[in-house]
């Protein structure tokens, strides 16, 4: 759990910078950089997100989804947020949510959140590892 | 209908409680599920009475062992298709008739999706690694 916690914040907040080669940028993306670009796409499947919202959705691991959603309230003026982990287990896909019971995901929240996955893979796949999601291969330039 | 009447599986006393409703629903779309799930339940377990009460009085009685008269039968099971009706417009009468098989998607269904759902993060990662390892092998 400390461990998803960890992995959460960091992606989230961009996390700490590592010690060290502060001087030199990195030419090359790490996992993480590669996971806040799909993050960004995967914000966008649902719909506009509503002014003064932050929303990302993104694959964390092999097995967990996280649907991620800032905003401020109109009334205190504080920044509020929720995260909803999705696991992905052989049984069902269960929602953790934080001070909620742990529920299985069904119906018409099932479907929506497996079109979700899909057209995050498709749109990560096309968009980010110039992938063909339908074939699973390299995209060739002018193909 | 016959069917219903003959079922032997009815049982009037299953738990509502555990019967699924999306996870996601708000609490009126939950308390609409429920009370379809009430509305189908408690219309089962009035056919389950009707049939029952019916049947056994004048059906399966034979009390004399001279066996069941099938014009008997037949009367007994037209009076139960009746009553069966009359339990239905009754249950519809009270809640209303909030179509049931709309409301929730099949184990079935659930299930298929599931497994739908743990297609994608394995090609993602995959994907993932490939690009990492090709950075790497670049370096």
């Amino acid at each position: 759990m400390r461990t998803f916690a960890r992995k959460l914040a960091d992606l989230i907040t961009g996390g700490t910078a590592p010690a060290g080669n502060q001087k030199q940028r990195r030419p090359r993306f790490t996992r993480r950089d590669l996971i806040r670009m799909e993050s960004r796409i995967g914000g966008q499947l649902f719909g506009p997100v509503p002014k003064g919202h932050r929303r990302e959705f993104f694959c964390l691991d092999r097995d967990t989804w996280v649907w991620y959603e800032e905003w401020i309230d109109p009334t205190t003026r504080k920044r509020v947020s929720t995260t909803t982990r999705y696991e992905v287990h052989d049984n069902g896909v269960l929602k953790v949510q934080q001070g909620q019971p742990y529920t299985f995901v069904e119906g018409q929240e099932l479907t929506n959140l497996v079109w979700a996955m899909h057209l995050y893979y498709e749109e990560v796949a096309r968009n980010i590892y110039g992938y063909d999601p339908a074939t699973g291969k390299p995209m060739t330039v002018g193909a | 209908m016959l069917n219903t009447i003959n079922s032997p599986t009815t049982n009037p006393g299953r738990n509502i409680e555990m019967w699924p409703y999306p996870a996601g629903a708000t609490e009126s779309e939950a308390t609409t599920a429920i009370t379809s799930d009430n509305a189908q339940l408690t219309e089962e377990y009035l056919q389950h009475q009707y049939a029952e009460r019916v049947l056994s009085d004048d059906v399966y009685a034979d009390r004399d062992g001279s066996g069941i008269d099938p014009a008997h039968a037949e009367d007994a099971l037209r009076q139960a298709a009746e009553a069966v009706e009359q339990a239905s417009a009754e249950v519809s009468n009270a809640y209303g008739t909030v179509p049931v098989a709309e409301q929730f998607y099949t184990p079935e269904q659930n299930r298929a999706a599931s497994s739908h759902a743990q297609i994608y993060a394995p090609r993602i990662e995959d994907m993932r690694d490939h690009h990492l390892s090709l950075a790497e092998s670049f370096n």
